[in-house]
């Protein structure tokens, strides 16, 4: 420890974005910002990142969570076709 | 259909993206207008086939890296998980065959190649399986055709455990 990284430092303070929408978009946003605290910038920012992350991640839970643990725990042999798709792959690609 | 002999390369500025036509649009203008983009910005790798010796796009698809968690992990399983809970993964995000190769078997030789790499990928960093986000039905039922498993709530979103991969590249030798 002792060491902090200084990357954001390096970062120009802010920058402008403006952005126009609705008036009924903007009544929801201005709601959003009195119940989080958060402003505006951080409220995009907040749905930016979740859809970067989602495109990344996936959270399993119940029955979607037991069907993969199963699927990773006893992967099954692998079928005609796919063994048939490297073969062709690896006459291809000779 | 056999005499069949493509590459399979990373997309580079000398290959024909003007000429690249799916039938998919949304397929095609991402290759067109955003596979470089993804590239210069590391959150994609988007690879091509192409006839030895060209630059015409036969197809391509794109990898990225993902990760599966899950909610309420029960102890006993979260042992046996790597650290964090999270499972790493690899995304085939986007795979496409020009028309003017339809009928070649391209679509099968690109997944093939997609899971080829994420294997050699595998031997550097643990990857444990490999998941495919189809476009409709039609993309499903050729992910399931080569074993690949949908998400029991989300059928469109399918997964294949890399062991299986591993075991059919083992079986071509």
């Amino acid at each position: 420890m002792g060491f902090v990284r200084t990357t954001k430092l390096r970062e120009r303070l802010t920058e402008r974005m403006e952005l126009r929408v609705r008036p009924s978009a903007k009544r929801t946003i201005r709601r959003a910002m009195a119940l989080s605290g958060k402003s505006a910038a951080d409220l995009a920012l907040d749905a930016a990142l979740r859809v970067l992350d989602e495109s990344q991640r996936v959270r399993l839970s119940g029955e979607d969570r037991k069907a993969f643990l199963d699927l990773i725990a006893r992967p099954p042999a692998p079928n005609a076709r796919l063994k048939r798709a490297f073969r062709r792959h690896a006459a291809a690609t000779r | 259909m056999d005499s069949l002999r493509l590459e399979f390369e990373p997309l580079e500025r000398c290959h024909d993206r003007a000429a690249f036509s799916s039938g998919a649009p949304a397929l095609d203008d991402y290759l067109k207008t955003k596979a470089g983009q993804d590239v210069r910005r590391g959150v994609a790798r988007v690879f091509v086939a192409v006839p030895p010796g060209k630059n015409e796009i036969a197809g391509y698809y794109t990898l990225g890296s993902f990760a599966i968690t899950f909610d309420e992990m029960p102890t006993d399983i979260a042992r046996k998980l790597p650290p964090y809970g999270e499972i790493p993964a690899a995304l085939i995000g986007r795979l496409a065959r020009d028309l003017r190769w339809k009928g070649k078997g391209v679509g099968e030789l690109l997944l093939a190649d997609a899971i080829n790499r994420t294997i050699d990928a595998a031997r550097r960093l643990a990857i444990f399986a490999i998941v495919v986000d189809a476009k409709d039905e039609a993309a499903a039922d050729f992910y399931r055709s080569f074993g690949f498993k949908p998400q029991v709530t989300r059928p469109m979103r399918l997964f294949l455990p890399l062991a299986t991969a591993s075991a059919a590249k083992r079986n071509v030798g």
